[in-house]
This record gives structure tokens, sequence and C-alpha cells, in this order.
């Protein structure tokens, strides 16, 4: 008899989550968290090659009021690497030490030559030859996130960021200034 | 009657004088982009210069900053996207309501072509997304949009749609590809040039490129044609505040006592 061959698939994970799936996950917490304050909407713009997805934060006491926190990218067909784009992104990447993660930058400052340079965050952009921190530029700032790991890991600086506190708290204290009882729960 | 003042800073403090313009024009709303005066100093200039409540609508809306001294009750932040870019906020009069979609669109400088179409592409679906929840095609869209009118992402059917006659966008929406577009009317069309009282455009820039329009109108209002019945032809690019002038001797836009952009102001006959 002869021997079995190897198990030759190459999965070696099985509880891989989409990044859509992730920030999901989120969405539900924020509205646990905040007691219904707050819910947030996971927006999917299919274009094809690219999934387009925008995280917004909603106040629902505030005729719903909407905020585009970020956006993600990836192919349609992969579901990572995934692009992280956000507002600000780019001071928290330059505060702290996240070496491990590449920065994908599309050069803007000439539109006529536009090309992608990826680079280790432990030189910041501005290492490399980049010194307009102008607003267009930062939001040109793209964390290229490879696996879900890498993924958890940007979305945890996205949240974290001053930019994101300061959102939550002034929709909160918006809300509670309407004199409403949280909804949901 | 509602009056609206639009104008991009350049990130110049000038706090007193968007002061004196809100009170020479009896503003209910100013919306204002490279706006780095913080809230503080310009509500101050605001409520001094013409003595009414003037306050920050939408405080999480920091490219795009919009003051009103109209009732809270009245003006209810909508939507905050495109990293700040796009402010929408409902106003909501005694007898009608509309959205007020006040934007800061990149440069382009920073963006091709085709970047400002998508760009474009985008703001018109988080405007009919807005008129969907709300049930009404009444809109108007103010801001430096970046592009001039004629640019494809203000005129393209999927894009803004913008036409250059009222009795264009009279037809509401055209098919295109099987698909109902809105149009919107952009008066702007007719304040290019020189044989319009001055200015030629809102922003002069000269970049020694091949091709070069010197005057650029990138800053627009454009209304929807269901709110056209409230827009009598009342607008503006302004060139003076008051007995500031804000030209040089040589007719362009002086950074020096104004921006590198002329402000707007429109009035919608509304109650």
């Amino acid at each position: 008899m002869s021997e079995p061959t190897r198990n030759l698939w190459p999965v070696t994970k099985i509880n891989v989550l989409s990044p859509i799936a992730i920030l999901r996950q989120q969405a539900t917490y924020l509205r646990e968290t905040t007691q219904g304050i707050l819910e947030a909407e996971v927006a999917v713009v299919k274009s094809e090659p690219w999934t387009i997805t925008s995280f917004w934060i909603i106040a629902p006491a505030l005729d719903r009021y909407r905020f585009e926190l970020f956006k993600i990218a990836h192919q349609y067909s992969d579901l990572y690497p995934v692009d992280v784009s956000c507002d600000g992104l780019l001071d928290v990447l330059r505060a702290g030490d996240h070496s491990n993660l590449i920065v994908s930058i599309v050069d803007e400052v000439n539109p006529f030559s536009y090309y992608r340079l990826n680079i280790k965050l432990n030189k910041t952009p501005f290492d490399e030859g980049f010194d307009d921190p102008s607003d267009s530029y930062d939001e040109s700032v793209r964390v290229v996130a490879s696996s879900q790991d890498e993924f958890v890991t940007v979305l945890e600086l996205i949240l974290g960021t001053a930019r994101t506190k300061r959102t939550l708290n002034s929709l909160i204290a918006r809300t509670n200034d309407m004199g409403l009882e949280p909804v949901g729960g | 009657m509602l009056s609206v003042v639009f104008w991009n800073l350049q990130k110049r403090p000038r706090s007193e004088i968007v002061g004196r313009m809100a009170r020479e024009r009896a503003a209910d709303l100013v919306i204002l982009t490279e706006c780095d005066e913080d809230d503080d100093l310009m509500l101050q200039s605001l409520r001094d210069a013409t003595g009414k409540p003037f306050r920050n609508v939408d405080d999480l809306s920091q490219k795009v900053r919009v003051f009103s001294c109209l009732p809270i009750s009245m003006v209810r932040p909508h939507s905050n996207s495109a990293c700040g870019r796009i402010s929408i906020q409902r106003i909501v009069l005694a007898k009608t309501e509309f959205l007020l979609v006040a934007v800061h669109l990149v440069s382009k400088l920073n963006r091709t072509d085709s970047d400002q179409l998508s760009d474009a592409i985008e703001l018109s679906t988080q405007i009919k997304t807005a008129e969907k929840y709300f049930n009404h095609q009444q809109s108007v869209l103010v801001g430096d949009l970046n592009m001039n009118p004629f640019d494809e992402g203000m005129v393209c059917a999927s894009a803004l749609h913008g036409v250059m006659t009222r009795r264009i966008a009279d037809k509401r929406t055209r098919e295109v590809g099987r698909i109902e577009h809105p149009f919107f009317y952009n008066p702007m069309w007719g304040l290019m040039g020189d044989r319009t009282p001055v200015p030629s455009g809102t922003h002069y820039c000269l970049l020694g490129r091949p091709t070069e329009y010197f005057w650029n109108t990138f800053d627009q209002i454009l209304i929807r044609p269901d709110l056209c019945y409230a827009f009598e032809d009342d607008l503006q690019v302004l060139t003076k505040i008051e007995e500031t002038n804000l030209l040089t001797i040589n007719g362009l836009p002086d950074k020096n006592v104004g921006s590198d952009h002329l402000p707007l102001v429109f009035r919608l006959n509304l109650e």
C-alpha cells in the first residue's frame, strides 16, 4: 500500500476575517460601548478592481448625523493587502514607533509623475525628501496592511487617535446636550 | 432672504475682515475654507461686527468651517466626509428646507484630472444619498471645488452634472445609459472672462505650464433645479469689503489684504 501524500493545501489559519467583517465587529462594539448613543456604518462601494469601504460614525439622536472616520480599499479578488486612509494618520505614525508597518505614499507633488513609494516607517516620509506636509499630502498617506494582524494594528492606531476621541466625545456631548435618553442598548 | 458668503482664506489671519464682510452682506451663513483662525477668534469677530449670535455649526468640520447666526433648530449638521472636505447641513426654514453642501476639494496641484473626476463623483454620490434620505432635491453646493465650471468633474453626468443655463437645468434630469442623472444649475458660467463686471474669475494662478487659464473659477455655487425658484441671480464675486479693496492695482486678488481667492456672496429668497 502506498504512502499518503503530505497535505499540500496552503491553509495555515482557518479563522481569517475579512477587513469588512472586522469593521462590522467594531461597529457593534461602538454601539455597545456607547449604549446606543453612537452607531457605526460600514458602507461598501464596490468598484472593480477595488472594493472601497467607508467607516461612518453615526449619532442617531442628532438627526442621524454622519461622520466619515476613514476608508479602506482592497483588490476585489483579494482581502489583503488592504489600504487604509485616514485624515491625521500621518501625525499618529510620526508620533509612534511603528517601524514594522509599510507606508505607501502617493507622490502628489508633481501630478504628472504619479507613482507610489514604499518606505519603512522608521524613516519618516520627510526623511525621503518630502517636506511639505500640507492637508492634501496628509490625505495621500495610505497604510498598507498585508494581513489580518496588521490590519487590526492599524485599526487600533486609528481608533486611538486624538481625532477619533474628539469626534466621539463631541457627538456624545452633543447628544447628551439634547437631553435625550440614550437609544437602543 | 437668506444671505450666504463663502471665502477661501488661504490660511491667512482674516477674522477682522470676515466679520466686516458678514456685516456688510447681512450674512446668515459664513462658510470658510483654509481658515486657520481658531473658532473663538473668528466667532468674536463675527459677533462684534454684526451683533448677531454667530456659532460654529459643526465643530467636527475642520477643513470647511460653517458659521451661522440662525437658530440652532434651523441649521442641522447632517454629515462630514472625505477627510473633512465635504460638510452637509440641513437648513430647516419655516416654509421649506434645503441642503447646504459646503466643500473644499483637493487642489489641482495634488490631483490629476481623473482624480478630480473621481472626487466629484464621490461628492455627487453623497449629495444624492442625503437628498434621498431627506426625500427632496433642494440642494445648494458651495465652496472651493478646485475645478473650473467646464472641468469634467463639474459637467459629467455621473459627477456634478452642472449646466450653464437655467433652461437646461429646468429639465431636472438627463438619462445617460438608462440612469437618470439630476442636473445642477451652475451660474458661475456667467461670471467668467472679461465681458462680465470685474473680476474674470475667483482665483488667479500662473504656473508657467503650457496650458494656463490665468483666471480660474474654482469657487462656485451650484443649485438644484428644485431650488432655482429661490435664486434670483443674486450672486457676486466680491472685490471690495466696505472700503477695503481686495484687488491689487493690477486687478488681481491681493493676498496682503485678503487671499488668493475672492469671496462669493449669494442670496436665496427663502423664508
